[in-house]
């Protein structure tokens, strides 16, 4: 079941209305734990099995590791959260691209191999929920947290429906403290879930649905060589549907849990406002970006073992972020691309505050700070190159010509390209605005009929957009 | 050994990880008023944008879309040996009535043709299904003689390939999703993608008024024009202008190609014949200048004929047959709605012939024994 479906608003508000109900708290978590398998089953019913495996899985293995005496049978529990969930991960999501890969290294190896294509289906969200109960295991098995006693409230963390499918990601440390007391929203909540749910919906169905995607994929999906001015129409159009589309979908997720009583984390703060990658990378999917911080970048030794290190722990850790997206060496070149970003910068910046302190100062002054976040954007585009093109050579091309210009389709002052460059620079600027602050502040800076005002013409953009129901870009990964 | 989640530690990282949540940001303000404005203008504005173009005389209208081709798709399936099943891309949709077929036949059809779309994949899944024994009519145009599309075009929404896969994905869920969605678009006239208040400003700008368009969308997949709604000459030279730039990007395949092409369909008639349906393919009517420059792209000697002869499967030219021949293309490719029944009637009279059962007749009978090759 996706957000942008019929199906969906009719599933929420029954959900909604059973959730108001004076039932006991227990029987409204097993309500919303029903619902959520059912909002999953809407995909592929005998998926659900797998979710039932991480959950019984993780919740066995943390209270053996609380059980175990001794450091190596903590260990070994460990070892085979991380041989489930990992394995799951991997035989599902990577197991057609590892026999590729093989094949294609003994075929460069000169050997003749050709193996049975795999058959295999990629349940959706594998990569969030595992992350998830991944998270939980890591965190008992360091003594940060305790297992949860209850058993409901663990399967509900997996499978609550709002981040089930693209996230955010959450913590056993965010949900779990919320399962312990009856929750219930207040109008407040309600009212701004809402608002939030119906901004999430407009930017998926109306921006990247209606004005973004179908820009991208004529330029990405095209049968013709793009030229220059196609290459950035097209990858601006790309980086406005990406972020549309997830940041979208989080707002979404967001707005549902908080009518239902329930508080997420943040995954995105107006990230194209970034002043480079780090800054960007606190910005971005934040529930990722902060899971990959906790579990993979500090484990490696972070920034404490040296420069050298740190620069290879950074490249390693945005290697396997861009795994994570999909099973494809161009994620991986995307997450490369990125880890370079991050060396680099860190590089400069060490050589940069060793300077005098008059350089430092103009590195400060407004106009160095807002060039250094178009930099920073046009250096993100880049990188959605990568993401989005359809193989490497095609990659390579869009790139060349961004640089060198070409042949083009597109003009600048066609109405399809100013639409493009319009709607990036207006994306540009309220992120700018907005960079320091949030929706809400600037939500309640707004008066009465302001707000009412904004909210009629994004339902009514959503009442008119065509209904392809596209689904929402990350659920794939 | 005490599991308990609400020790102090854990409550504490908790606050401290959660301490900038949207919860702690809530705007505040008269939000209920808010609400009620919102609720209120909204169903304001639709209901007027509603009335004003409904009094004008447009209708509610479904969309053509992958969703209602594989609603239709399942019924191909479920009436098994009484199917009788189009493919083919928009002629059959433009150019026949199916209640004609329906009241000449006793069978409700089942539309699949698919707009601008090659028939091969819909008939190699029809192949594929083992409950489907019905009779395939497949209106097949020159440049769909050939062999598929190369596989990165599968990706693509509107490929044919992309509906069949969406018909194989289908669950519950869809189907009640397209219930609800077929549902407000059979009744809401604002959810028609010319009149939405965008497109309304576009036309504005061009100094034109949006008028009702001159294909229907019916609920059977059907779509009959009315031609007497559009200046007709433009749009004919728009179609033949169409189609010569589609030409000049691509020379005439080799005969060698058609063959190939042959190759790859002939074990998917013969499946469908081993199981009692059968294939019909029919070249459907065209006319003047869009003819003319179809025959110099694709001579019928050089590519139908040669087709017909060894496809192992009757395939008629429309030319080839008086009856067929005698109806005019307003736009130089598809029939008038006045004119679709009688089509019907004659293209249902030129098959009976050839088809191997009687199912074009009414009723099924037992299949006649006849070798195509």
């Amino acid at each position: 079941m996706i957000f942008n479906s019929l199906t969906f608003l009719l599933f929420f508000a029954i959900v909604l209305v059973l959730h108001n109900l004076p039932f006991s708290w227990t029987i409204k978590k097993i309500n919303l734990m029903v619902a959520s398998y059912i909002f999953y089953a809407a995909w592929n019913p005998p998926l659900v099995a797998l979710l039932w495996l991480a959950t019984i899985v993780d919740w066995h293995v943390a209270q053996a590791i609380v059980r175990a005496q001794d450091a190596a049978r903590k260990k070994f529990y460990l070892f085979i959260s991380l041989a489930v969930n990992l394995g799951l991960l991997g035989y599902f999501k990577y197991g057609g691209f590892l026999l590729e890969s093989f094949t294609a290294a003994l075929h460069a190896a000169g050997i003749e191999y050709h193996a049975a294509a795999p058959d295999i289906v990629l349940p959706i969200g594998i990569s969030f929920y595992t992350f998830v109960t991944l998270s939980y295991t890591i965190d008992v098995y360091r003594g940060e947290i305790k297992p949860s006693r209850s058993f409901l409230d663990f399967a509900l963390l997996v499978t609550f429906f709002p981040h089930l499918v693209a996230g955010p990601i959450l913590r056993a440390v965010d949900f779990l403290p919320q399962c312990e007391t009856p929750r219930r929203a207040n109008r407040q909540q309600i009212a701004w879930g809402l608002v939030l749910l119906i901004v999430g919906l407009f930017e998926k169905m109306v921006l990247a649905d209606g004005v973004f995607g179908p820009i991208a994929d004529q330029v990405y999906d095209g049968a013709q060589l793009a030229g220059g001015v196609d290459a950035w129409i097209g990858t601006f159009a790309f980086a406005g549907q990406i972020y549309c589309d997830f940041n979208g979908y989080s707002l979404a997720a967001i707005g549902v849990a908080l009518c239902l009583g329930f508080v997420f984390p943040d995954n995105f703060r107006f990230p194209y406002a970034a002043i480079w990658f780090s800054d960007f990378w606190r910005r971005w999917h934040i529930s990722l970006s902060s899971w990959l911080r906790d579990y993979l970048y500090i484990p490696l030794g972070g920034n404490r073992r040296g420069e050298g290190r740190t620069y290879a722990n950074l490249m390693l850790t945005m290697l396997i972020g861009g795994l994570w997206h999909g099973a494809s060496w161009m994620f991986v070149l995307w997450g490369g691309l990125h880890g370079f970003y991050l060396v680099v910068e860190r590089a400069l910046r060490a050589a940069f505050e060793s300077r005098k302190p008059k350089w430092q100062s103009v590195t400060q002054l407004p106009v160095a700070v807002m060039s250094a976040s178009v930099i920073t954007f046009l250096a993100v585009c880049v990188t959605w190159v990568f993401f989005r093109a359809r193989s490497l050579s095609d990659a390579f091309h869009l790139v060349k010509v961004m640089v060198s210009g070409g042949k083009s389709q597109m003009e600048w002052h066609s109405p399809d390209s100013l639409n493009i460059l319009g709607l990036t620079a207006a994306l540009l600027v309220t992120h700018w605005l907005l960079r320091n602050s949030s929706l809400e502040e600037a939500a309640s800076r707004f008066p009465f009929w302001g707000r009412a005002l904004i909210l009629v013409f994004m339902l009514l953009c959503i009442a008119f957009a065509p209904g392809d129901n596209r689904a929402f870009i990350y659920f794939q990964f | 050994m005490p599991l308990s989640t609400s020790n102090s530690d854990f409550q504490r990282r908790s606050e401290e990880r959660m301490h900038h949540t949207v919860n702690d940001r809530l705007p505040i303000g008269p939000w209920r008023r808010v609400w009620i404005v919102v609720v209120l203008l909204t169903l304001v504005f639709l209901a007027a944008w509603e009335s004003v173009w409904r009094s004008r005389g447009f209708k509610p209208e479904l969309t053509d879309d992958a969703d209602l081709w594989a609603w239709t798709r399942q019924r191909a399936t479920q009436n098994g040996t009484k199917a009788i099943v189009f493919i083919g891309s928009s002629r059959g949709q433009l150019d026949l009535n199916l209640q004609t077929v329906e009241q000449e036949t006793g069978i409700v059809p089942v539309q699949l043709a698919i707009n601008g779309a090659s028939p091969w994949p819909v008939l190699e899944d029809l192949a594929a299904d083992p409950q489907f024994r019905g009779t395939v009519i497949c209106d097949v145009e020159e440049r769909h003689l050939f062999p598929q599309a190369p596989d990165h075009e599968d990706d693509a929404v509107l490929t044919p390939r992309y509906y069949v896969r969406h018909f194989h994905g289908q669950n519950v869920f869809n189907c009640f999703e397209f219930g609800l969605k077929k549902t407000i678009e059979q009744s809401a006239v604002f959810r028609v993608p010319h009149l939405t208040p965008l497109s309304f400003m576009q036309k504005l700008a061009r100094k034109q008024r949006p008028r009702p368009f001159y294909l229907e969308m019916n609920a059977d997949r059907s779509r009959p024009a009315d031609y007497r709604i559009v200046d007709i000459e433009s749009h004919r030279k728009f179609r033949i202008l169409r189609m010569q730039t589609l030409f000049k990007k691509d020379a005439p395949p080799t005969v060698a190609k058609l063959r190939q092409g042959i190759g790859q369909m002939r074990p998917w008639i013969e499946a469908l014949q081993r199981r009692g349906g059968e294939v019909l393919f029919v070249r459907f009517p065209m006319s003047g200048q869009y003819r003319e420059v179809q025959e110099i792209q694709y001579p019928k000697r050089r590519y139908w004929d040669v087709f017909a002869r060894e496809i192992g499967a009757p395939a008629i030219y429309f030319s080839d047959v008086p009856v067929l021949k005698a109806f005019d293309c307003p736009d130089g490719s598809h029939l008038d709605k006045r004119d679709t029944a009688r089509f019907t009637k004659a293209l249902l009279s030129t098959l009976r012939p050839l088809a191997r059962s009687t199912m074009l007749n009414s009723g099924i009978l037992e299949p006649k024994e006849k070798n195509y090759d």
